[in-house]
């Protein structure tokens, strides 16, 4: 009877063992990169949201999907694009006039009543927190004027935090990561969904285990 | 000549024009090095892949208001005056972090320059409209450790002038981005990797108009612009 117990349990146990999930063989820190692709719009969705698939890159992530969502409070309501259009541009877009001949935008904490919060669903696990984002449309014609042709074509770079704690493969992780990409839009003056695609690259940590104390007294330390 | 000819042609390919003016699309990825504590604060290395590959690069951050360290003291008082300076918080539960801004918005300060120079003879050059750089509070106390500040993220946007280009660029300006990581690479010295990705991708990119880009004109078409990300 007992060597039955004994025998039972040890079936348990290798079972429990091919089970382990896949994090249990993640290293304690691990870079992750990928294409994503997807859309979204500022105008016609609130909160304005933007979502597709990750096209690319690393296994771990390929197959996967993202979103990203602005926390529009105090925007006009969506029943009346023009308007909502022009307090977005009026308020987060700025002008640069010669050389540069650009307007910015910046979405952050600052300029919003939170950061933008994002969302990777990947095939083993999901990620989140929340991101920098940074607009650039091109003055083309150099006029100051932003016309309806150039409202079809906009640069796009941020950073991200990446929240404790994901789930599945990410469990035990946070961390930093940064993006840039392109926005195409097809029709702005019907207020047309943005096409965007762009690349991502997430430097991943094991948030479980202790960080090291060091600050910057240890660093100069070390510069001695 | 033979390798510069056939990157002129290949290139030249993904030109396309719109009325009179001519949009063309580049991409690259950059390998280099630097450090917070050179002055001038200088990234520099190469071009790794793409269409402007090979070649060479640098990206130059305005320190000329920075303090050196002083050896005497028991703080880094120049890495102090740049988290101070260009660094906010962020306590957000599960988010902690900073996020710099390169210059302070508001400041007045001058952006951070960029040169590209590709093995075939040609230049593109000008400011970069935004710099982000990011660090994670991993154990979210508040204060910048030593391996915090070793893993850094960054984003750039590049705006490219008529006055830095030369050679196939010569009458060409534009807009673009990167992004990617700086990495220390030696503790004692505070050297860092700087990475956009990647060997065998190309993730930077940069829309270059030709002709006109001193001068207002409103003749510009987006269906040709738009054509090439079809």
């Amino acid at each position: 009877m007992k060597h039955r117990i004994c025998t039972f349990l040890s079936a348990a146990a290798l079972i429990a063992i091919l089970a382990c999930p896949a994090s249990a063989q993640l290293p304690d820190s691990l870079r992750v990169e990928f294409d994503f692709e997807g859309i979204g719009n500022l105008v016609t969705m609130s909160p304005p949201l933007y979502a597709g698939d990750i096209t690319a890159g690393d296994p771990l992530v390929v197959g996967g999907t993202w979103t990203v969502q602005i926390d529009d409070t105090g925007w006009p309501s969506t029943a009346d694009p023009a308007a909502r259009w022009d307090y977005i541009f009026n308020n987060f877009f700025v002008y640069t006039g010669a050389p540069s001949n650009h307007w910015k935008a910046t979405f952050n904490q600052f300029t919003l009543p939170a950061k933008p919060d994002w969302e990777v669903i990947a095939p083993t696990g999901t990620l989140g927190g929340t991101l920098v984002l940074e607009i650039t449309i091109p003055d083309w014609d150099i006029d100051g004027v932003l016309d309806i042709d150039e409202r079809m074509f906009s640069f796009f770079n941020g950073t991200l935090m990446v929240m404790k704690y994901g789930t599945g493969d990410f469990t035990p992780y946070c961390g930093s990561g940064s993006y840039n990409g392109t926005s195409n839009n097809a029709d702005p003056a019907n207020w047309a969904d943005d096409f965007v695609s762009g690349h991502c690259l997430m430097d991943l940590v094991n948030c479980e285990i202790g960080t090291e104390a060091a600050s910057w007294s240890s660093v100069k330390g070390l510069l001695r | 000549m033979v390798t510069a000819g056939v990157a002129c042609v290949f290139v030249l390919a993904a030109i396309v024009t719109a009325d009179a003016i001519t949009f063309r699309q580049e991409n690259f990825a950059l390998l280099g090095t630097g450090s917070f504590m050179d002055s001038p604060v200088q990234f520099n290395g190469d071009i790794i892949q793409g269409t402007l590959a090979p070649g060479t690069f640098w990206i130059r951050l305005d320190d000329s208001m920075w303090p050196t360290d002083d050896p005497g003291t028991p703080e880094n008082e120049r890495i102090d005056y740049v988290l101070n300076h260009y660094f906010i918080y962020d306590n957000t539960a599960g988010n902690e972090g900073w996020d710099g801004y390169f210059p302070p918005v508001g400041s007045g300060e001058y952006l951070p320059s960029w040169r590209f120079y590709t093995a075939a003879g040609d230049t593109l050059g000008g400011d970069c409209n935004s710099f982000v750089v990011t660090i994670r509070d991993v154990d979210a106390d508040g204060i910048v450790d030593e391996s915090e500040w070793s893993s850094k993220v960054f984003s750039a946007g590049f705006v490219a002038y008529i006055s830095r280009s030369g050679g196939c660029f010569d009458t060409f300006c534009g807009v673009g981005n990167c992004s990617g990581a700086i990495d220390v690479t030696n503790q004692s010295t505070l050297d860092e990797e700087f990475y956009v990705p990647s060997a065998s991708s190309a993730s930077g990119n940069m829309v270059l108009r030709d002709d006109n880009c001193h001068t207002a004109t409103e003749s510009s078409s987006w269906g040709g612009i738009k054509s090439i990300y079809r």
